[in-house]
């Protein structure tokens, strides 16, 4: 844990991660910085050799989680990998936030922006200096089947002091293609949000390779100016290639490696092998892949004349709501069928319409649904388009994780998952891959979660299970970045003794948090958590406190004990006998002292003692049962005690009488002398 | 002669009895069933009687007058054992006693019995002997409720101090209340 050094009262000039680097937040170094991590110089107090410097990541974006655990492991010279992480104090906002120790490439920063003119490169310094540097990363990537996708310009580094040896800069601060330009990206990935791309594929790399070659080649950001949704439109009109390089000129020896890497197919599209081959000499044509089917005759769609099923559904959703009247008519079913011909699209257009059949959800959500299903079925590898949103699937969960952690509408990302658009859009697909049976039985699991609103689960699960480093999100602890299990219950302790808490500690965000991050949390935990009665909700939470400080500890939590301990008065009152109330509620306060959760627990919920109690209750109610009865007895004897009291009176009479009688009869009879 | 059609027969009706038909008919159940043995027991006393009044007069005529208390009693009882008599005869022979013994150590002669039987305070002895059965026969039941009372009273307040101790241990619930912390 990073320990500041500054007096209190004043900023820290440095933290230290890990009790051996120390960030120096007041040496910054600008030509290190990504646009969604702050750069400074790091002192090793090991000092084994290495010139680090630490990168402070945006809290408000996700890290790339995975990845990051994949790259610490691969330690590539072609690739920026952190060499350690783990959160320190920030060095603004008084917040906690990641920070990332890497080795210090020599040679700085390719470019400070994707914008900046640059000198062009010869083809020869392109290969020299950055495709035969870099290549082996990606194909180390590859091999670790994961991806980088921030390869642009400015995310390019030289690792040597002379700049000859290009490597791949941070991917790991923010989620996946977070900062790419529409030019880097696929026509597929360009469409989608940038919170919402999908870790994607190494094809997806060698585009951007491709595009940051031609960068240099050309000296300028390719795509002739254009930028946004407006060079979509000509990567669409008149593919990747002939887009981005516009009217240059490009050199023969770079041609192919060009024209390779930025088919639009990426089944056509040139892979690790190509390149392997290409670098080694042998000289390959590109294949042109074919162009997508084409309308003889358009269909007027939003006053656009449309020729493809591409072009129509990009037509639809920018029209939004007012397609609907168009899908549910006939037009664009016999467009599709008659003129387009193209067969694939116009079934998947009779399921997309066939599927939303369905009433489930309101008009507009029902409406929206139907647009997304035909957006995909027109378009099947463009991302999922659902109320201004485009994401793919992969990429939901790091979407919902900004939008969460942004306080945003989590309701359109919620409403996909619910509509089950990402199973639509697997099934949808042209080329089905080996993995998609597996992701569709993972976003039924989402889907199952998110419909399950006990605390622990729901969306906030949804996110954490997504994004496997974020850090926990509830407003008491946000600024904590808690991001381990193992500093839950510290930060929890300070937000408590620091007066931010009333009564409930667990959140549903600590509650998602916590189920996510530990395997042994019981689901009847969870759902105690969500019970009316405040009672078993307390309980609920004293037992995933207590269960949290006996995994990970800390052996004392005197605020949260105190905080919890304080409230116990209706979990005390489940217990019957007032004897046993008032004993526990004599010893609640040495526990209290204790600081310990899980002695709180055994205290307030022994499960024998409980038993015993309700045993014991249960008899005492049949003794006061019996009681009543003995009471109701005796007031229908005190009704029969008049006639019974006359007979019983008339013979002790007779009997007394009889005595009485006998004795004056013995005196009289003793008084005349016969006795 | 054309022939009539049959007439059914009206069944006969048990008519409801009022209700001083229904008192009397309850009175009547109230009297003792007519037991085999009273008229040899009746015999035997009016033999008993007969036989006394043949060998010992005075003292047959004693008993008459001063018995007469105990007579009416078992004349007037209609229970089933006639327990006004049985418990005025003793206190009645008691208060005769003395001048039966009088009569039998003096000389038994009618004399005596009609000395005896126009002295006042010998009724008086004898009728207030015979009242104060009465009085036992009538006291009695009083004393018997009162009594039952008190036993009925000892048990209501011990199972009263059981209730309250139970709700005291398990709180108003535990009979079906409401808990009132």
């Amino acid at each position: 844990m990073a320990k500041p050094v500054a007096s209190p009262g004043m900023k820290a000039t440095s933290v230290r991660l890990h009790d051996r680097f120390e960030i120096l937040y007041d040496v910054p170094l600008a030509d290190l910085r990504s646009p969604t991590a702050q750069a400074f110089d790091v002192e090793d107090t090991r000092s084994v050799g290495g010139n680090f410097f630490a990168l402070i990541a945006d809290p408000t974006l996700p890290p790339r989680g995975q990845e990051l655990g994949i790259l610490r492991m691969m330690k590539h010279e072609a690739i920026l990998t952190p060499i350690d992480f783990g959160p320190v104090d920030g060095v603004q906002d008084n917040r906690r936030c990641l920070a990332l120790i890497c080795e210090r490439p020599a040679g700085g920063r390719l470019v400070a922006g994707n914008d900046q003119v640059i000198t062009p490169w010869s083809d020869d310094e392109i290969i020299r200096r950055l495709i035969e540097p870099v290549f082996p990363g990606l194909k180390a990537l590859s091999t670790e089947n994961t991806t980088h996708r921030s390869i642009r310009p400015s995310n390019i580094l030289f690792r040597d002091a002379a700049r000859r040896h290009a490597m791949l800069g941070d991917c790991f601060t923010a989620p996946t293609a977070f900062d790419q330009p529409v030019a880097y990206e696929t026509i597929e990935n360009a469409m989608a949000m940038p919170t919402g791309r999908g870790v994607g594929t190494v094809s997806d790399d060698l585009y951007a390779l491709g595009v940051t070659a031609l960068h240099l080649l050309i000296g300028r950001s390719p795509g002739g100016g254009l930028k946004g949704d407006a060079l979509i439109e000509e990567k669409i009109r008149r593919g990747s290639y002939a887009a981005l390089c516009g009217e240059h000129r490009i050199p023969t020896i770079l041609y192919e490696l060009l024209r390779g890497l930025l088919v639009d197919d990426p089944a056509e599209r040139w892979g690790i092998r190509e390149i392997d081959l290409w670098l080694q000499g042998r000289r390959m044509a590109p294949k042109s892949p074919p162009s997508p089917p084409r309308a003889s005759r358009p269909i007027e769609l939003n006053g656009e004349q449309v020729f493809t099923a591409r072009s129509a559904a990009r037509a639809l959703v920018r029209m939004g709501e007012q397609s609907i009247h168009i899908l549910r008519g006939h037009t664009l079913e016999v467009w599709l069928q008659r003129t387009l011909g193209h067969k694939l699209s116009s079934d998947n257009f009779a399921i997309a319409v066939a599927d939303v059949d369905d009433t489930n959800g309101a008009a507009g959500v029902h409406d929206a649904r139907l647009l997304a299903r035909v957006a995909m079925a027109l378009d099947p590898t463009a991302p999922i388009r659902y109320r201004g949103l485009a994401v793919q699937p992969e990429g939901l969960g790091c979407a919902l994780a900004v939008v969460m952690a942004q306080r945003g509408d989590l309701r359109p990302l919620a409403e996909i998952l619910l509509g089950r658009l990402p199973q639509f859009w697997f099934r949808s697909q042209p080329l089905q891959k080996i993995d998609h049976p597996v992701l569709l039985i993972e976003f039924d699991r989402l889907r199952r979660l998110l419909e399950d609103h006990r605390p622990g689960l729901g969306i906030e699960r949804l996110v954490y299970d997504a994004n496997p480093l974020l850090h926990c999100l509830s407003p008491l602890i946000e600024r904590d970045y808690v991001d381990q299990l193992n500093d839950l219950l510290p930060a929890l302790e300070r937000a408590v003794a620091g007066g931010m808490v009333d009564s409930m500690v667990v959140d549903r965000h600590i509650a998602a948090f916590a189920a996510n991050r530990s395997k042994t949390l019981d689901d009847q935990v969870l759902s105690a958590l969500g019970e009316a009665d405040p009672a078993t909700r307390l309980l609920g939470q004293i037992y995933l406190l207590a269960l949290i400080q006996a995994q990970c500890g800390p052996a004392t939590l005197p605020a949260l004990a105190q905080l919890l301990g304080k409230q116990a008065k209706p979990v005390i009152e489940r217990y019957r006998s007032r004897q046993t109330r008032a004993r526990l509620e004599g010893q609640l306060a040495a526990v209290i002292a204790e600081g310990s959760l899980t002695r709180l627990v055994h205290l307030l919920d022994d499960l024998s003692e409980r038993q015993a109690d309700a045993q014991r209750y249960a008899q005492a109610g049949h003794q006061y049962s019996r009681a009543e009865a003995g009471l109701e007895k005796i007031e229908f004897e005190r009704g029969q005690i008049g006639e019974g009291s006359k007979d019983m009176g008339a013979l002790i009479a007779a009997a007394v009488s009889t005595v009485v009688g006998g004795i004056a009869i013995a005196m009289s009879l003793y008084h005349f002398g016969y006795l | 002669m054309a022939k009539l059609p049959a007439i059914p027969a009206i069944p006969p009706q048990s008519v409801p009895l009022d209700a001083q038909a229904r008192r009397a008919v309850a009175r009547r159940a109230m009297r003792p069933p007519s037991k085999k043995g009273g008229g040899f027991q009746l015999f035997l006393l009016g033999v008993g009687v007969i036989a006394l009044a043949v060998f010992a007069a005075p003292t047959c005529v004693l008993m008459v007058f001063g018995m007469v208390p105990s007579i009416v009693a078992y004349v007037v009882d209609r229970g089933k054992r006639p327990m006004l008599a049985f418990t005025i005869a003793p206190l009645n022979l008691a208060g005769l006693m003395p001048y039966l013994l009088e009569l039998w150590t003096g000389h038994d002669q009618m004399p005596t019995v009609v000395h005896l039987l126009t002295n006042v305070y010998v009724w008086l002895v004898i009728y207030l002997s015979a009242g104060a059965g009465w009085l036992v026969f009538m006291g009695m039941p009083q004393v018997m409720t009162f009594v039952l009372q008190r036993s009925l009273d000892g048990r209501k307040e011990k199972l009263k101090a059981l209730q309250s101790k139970l709700r005291a241990d398990w709180g108003p619930q535990v009979g079906g209340g409401e808990d009132q912390i």
